[in-house]
């Protein structure tokens, strides 16, 4: 499963400089509007990394990788394994990426007011944010291929923002204000719901990839 | 005779076409060519010995065991298809690591070796490799994870001569060790003639004939002859036979006994290229 996760990092590596510019411009840009306070910037950061499992499917697409992975003495198990692992690396890098520029925009601006426990709350979000995209995207992509699915990824981009806003509706509907320390109790499991969720679609993943004529 | 690949009925149905109860055993220490027009079955016979895709029927084993069994032994079968797997924007080098982590058995100082005698620069991105420095890639990699057994499916094919006898030496250099074998795919049927021990062709699915290239090359023949005498030969001498502007060109099992039966008609030498046209072209039933 290594070389799969390193096949991948190499791959989506040759593709990082865009990706980083992208980030970095995006920070500096908050960095310069918001006085130094960029909390949100790690979700921002882990959903363009996790992104780039995405694009490792279609770079696996364009040099039909997946015939030839099946020649390695790996189970096909260890191919699906191997995205979700890189899935959790980009997030987890992304969300930590945003933590860092955060705290270097708070320390670039005069008067920022940085709060530390903010900014690195930020990132579980973050990290559950990317991981719900791109876990949900995996199976879809082990199923449609990378060029097909890209509309119903679109759903899984979609998907969250409703889940929330169909939440908060459903508490206003029933009478429960959310408040600040539901919010953060929520982000705070976060993570372990959305691993819970990345394993369900490494499952269902693996029997999809399984069946899969290659 | 010991096999390195032994492969009993194996069949797979898709909508129009179907692999038939494809059977052959492939000897250590030996080539096997495996030949046949476009769509015939040679790709989904080797995607389905390589467990790639799901086969309806048969069975398929390397040295006893089946691959589904035992994926280990993909450590000792080295694959090269026609066209690079890696994405272009990777260097040998980096192909070298990822093989290196996916091969227990990989020998890093023979893959050096390898990209060395092929000339193939260490840092330099696949993409601006000519379509013959891809093959030889793919060929460094499979060989450094030390095989002993080589598939390659249409992997000389869009190769010019030069190259093409480049590796061809290499594969002949592999089989040296008499417990390694290869089994080869190809349109280039010359390539076969010069390093395959035996031919395996399929037609529409079917595995025609296995033979010794030696039994090809020097009992088959062409009898070229004209209407009357066509008429004359027996059914039984008959494999396969096509109606040419001119004359009629037939294959026969023995050309030697066609010389001696039919002394009017010309016998010539049989080429895989004329076995394979007339099979493909021509008529199989007198």
């Amino acid at each position: 499963m290594k070389s799969l996760v390193l096949k991948d990092l190499y791959n989506v590596g040759h593709n990082m400089k865009s990706t980083l510019a992208v980030i970095v411009l995006m920070g500096v840009f908050l960095t310069f509007t918001t006085d130094g306070n960029i909390s949100f910037y790690s979700i921002f950061c882990a959903i363009m990394f996790s992104l780039m499992v995405i694009t490792s499917f279609s770079y696996d697409t364009l040099s039909n990788w997946e015939h030839y992975a099946m020649i390695l003495p790996i189970t096909r198990q260890d191919v699906v394994r191997g995205k979700f692992a890189v899935l959790l690396l980009l997030g987890l890098s992304g969300a930590v990426l945003g933590l860092l520029v955060g705290l270097l925009s708070a320390a670039i601006v005069p008067n920022a007011t940085l709060d530390l426990g903010e900014q690195a709350f930020y990132m579980l979000p973050g990290f559950t944010i990317s991981i719900f995209m791109g876990s949900t995207s995996i199976p879809l992509i082990f199923k449609f291929g990378a060029e097909k699915a890209r509309l119903m990824l679109m759903g899984t981009f979609v998907l969250p923002a409703l889940l929330v806003l169909a939440v908060v509706k459903l508490m206003e509907h029933v009478g429960i204000q959310p408040t600040d320390q539901m919010v953060v109790t929520f982000f705070s499991v976060s993570p372990v719901l959305v691993l819970v969720w990345a394993y369900l679609m490494y499952r269902i993943s693996c029997g999809i990839f399984q069946k899969k004529e290659l | 005779m010991e096999a390195s690949l032994q492969v009993k009925n194996l069949t797979k149905q898709y909508p129009g076409f179907l692999l038939d109860h494809v059977s052959f055993s492939l000897p250590k220490g030996a080539i096997m060519g495996l030949i046949g027009e476009n769509g015939a079955g040679k790709s989904t016979t080797i995607n389905a010995i390589l467990d790639l895709i799901h086969k309806d029927e048969g069975r398929v084993s390397f040295w006893g065991q089946e691959l589904s069994a035992t994926p280990a032994l993909k450590e000792d079968i080295g694959v090269v298809f026609d066209g690079i797997n890696f994405y272009e924007t990777l260097t040998p080098a980096q192909v070298g690591r990822i093989s290196a982590e996916a091969y227990r058995q990989w020998d890093n100082n023979l893959y050096q070796n390898y990209l060395t005698r092929f000339q193939l620069p260490l840092s330099k991105p696949i993409k601006s490799f000519s379509k013959g420095m891809k093959t030889k890639l793919c060929i460094a990699v499979a060989l450094s994870h030390r095989p002993k057994l080589l598939v390659l499916d249409e992997a000389t094919s869009g190769l010019d001569p030069v190259i093409r006898d480049d590796i061809l030496e290499v594969f002949l250099d592999f089989v040296q060790d008499e417990s390694h074998s290869i089994l080869m795919s190809s349109h280039i049927s010359t390539d076969l003639e010069k390093v395959a021990d035996y031919i395996t062709f399929i037609h529409q699915g079917k595995v025609l004939f296995c033979k010794s290239k030696d039994e090809l090359r020097y009992q088959y023949g062409i009898v070229r002859c004209g209407a009357e005498q066509f008429a004359a030969i027996a059914p039984e001498d008959v494999l396969a036979w096509r109606r040419e502007e001119y004359q009629y060109s037939v294959l026969v099992a023995d050309k030697e006994a066609a010389r001696r039966k039919y002394r009017q008609a010309v016998v010539d030498d049989a080429t895989i290229d004329d076995i394979l046209l007339l099979y493909v072209k021509g008529e199989q039933k007198k």
